[in-house]
């Protein structure tokens, strides 16, 4: 009984040093992937050879996408020109790698990304961005640079304050 | 995948039979650890059966490293799983009933229920006095409802409060957990050998 105490304590502890080596919850981002406030800043900086390839419907195109993005229909990925071309692809929300078309996948010349979160995570983490009304100095200062960007694209930074919003329950958005 | 396996768009029915499953397992794991007894869960408070302690903790440490790593592991979606808000000064004053009810009454909510289910008296009398008090506090509520939604402090976290990282507080936490029950422990020797 004592060893599998032991043993258990020894597994809690492991655990709990990775995960304080770890430090934030969210997955590390794959290698083919990209996350909304990175490419935001892609954008923002005018990063030369990148395209953004939205794989959902004309329909869906039309309504709301990416500035900049062309649908995937209109991509001629035999066309498409030097080799330090970036594609990015994105879709409503998360995309897995065998999600993406053969035709940009199979592309030896240019690097194909995945949009983490795809237009939800576009939407709550570069239009939307949040911050608690309470939150420290030092993490403000970290969000002034988001609600820059979020305001570059046309959004609109939220303060949350605790006082007036708990109107409705909520998830928890990153920790 | 992406957990929660229950999200809201579930039907009522489906959401109700998983609860029920999580508490007959809740009171399972209760009652086999001993807590449904109030001698053991009053012994909490006089360091001689720190057992409550340890369940509990160890409770939450599965509990907290499993939320951490299936979400780091990307099965869970922390964003879809429910967080309740936080009132600060009514939640404070609450526990502080909650903890004077708990000695008096040598039983909590839950393990009120896991000895009412095992047939003991004492279990079905606080249960009682849990609706009692339930419907008392429903017919004062107006009259302190401006206190009772004071001090929000919305879906607040550790991680928010202390400024750190997610993980950092995971492994404080865990140290914590460790010493507490190593404390735990020779609290307990201590009491055998003078007792």
């Amino acid at each position: 009984m004592r060893m599998i105490r032991l043993l258990l304590a020894g597994l809690a502890l492991v655990a709990g040093l990775l995960a304080g080596i770890a430090g934030s919850a969210a997955p590390p981002l794959a290698d083919d992937e990209i996350s909304a406030v990175e490419l935001a800043r892609w954008i923002a900086d005018r990063r030369t050879g990148l395209l953004l390839v939205d794989l959902r419907g004309q329909a869906e195109f039309d309504a709301d996408h990416l500035p900049g993005a062309v649908p995937l229909a209109r991509v001629d990925a035999a066309a498409l020109p030097a080799a330090d071309t970036t594609l990015v692809v994105y879709a409503d929300d998360h995309i897995e790698p065998d999600a993406v078309p053969k035709r940009i996948a199979d592309r030896d010349r240019q690097r194909v990304l995945r949009l983490r979160g795809g237009l939800q995570a576009w939407s709550d983490e570069v239009l939307f961005p949040t911050i608690r009304s309470d939150a420290p100095a030092a993490r403000r200062r970290a969000f002034d640079e988001r609600a820059r960007l979020s305001r570059y694209f046309g959004g609109s930074p939220r303060v949350l304050d605790p006082g007036v919003d708990i109107a409705q329950p909520r998830g928890r958005r990153g920790c | 995948m992406s957990a929660p396996l229950i999200d809201g768009s579930a039907a009522l029915g489906g959401s109700l039979a998983v609860a029920v499953l999580l508490g007959v397992g809740f009171g399972f794991a209760l009652e086999r650890a001993g807590l449904g007894s109030a001698r053991k869960l009053v012994g909490q408070f006089y360091g001689r059966d720190l057992t409550v302690l340890k369940v509990m903790f160890s409770a939450l440490l599965v509990a907290m490293l499993g939320v951490y790593w299936l979400a780091r592991l990307g099965v869970l979606e922390l964003g879809l799983v429910y967080l309740p808000d936080t009132w600060l000064w009514p939640q404070l004053v609450g526990a502080l009933l909650f903890g004077a009810g708990l000695i008096t009454a040598g039983l909590c909510p839950g393990t009120a229920c896991v000895a009412a289910a095992t047939g003991r008296l004492d279990g079905l009398v606080v249960m009682l006095g849990i609706f009692v008090g339930m419907l008392v506090m429903g017919l004062l509520l107006p009259g302190f409802s401006t206190f009772f939604v004071s001090t929000p402090r919305a879906d607040w976290t550790l991680p928010q409060a202390l400024d750190l990282p997610y993980g950092v507080v995971v492994a404080a936490i865990v140290l914590l957990a460790l010493v507490a029950f190593v404390a735990a422990e020779r609290i307990e020797q201590r009491y055998r050998r003078c007792a």
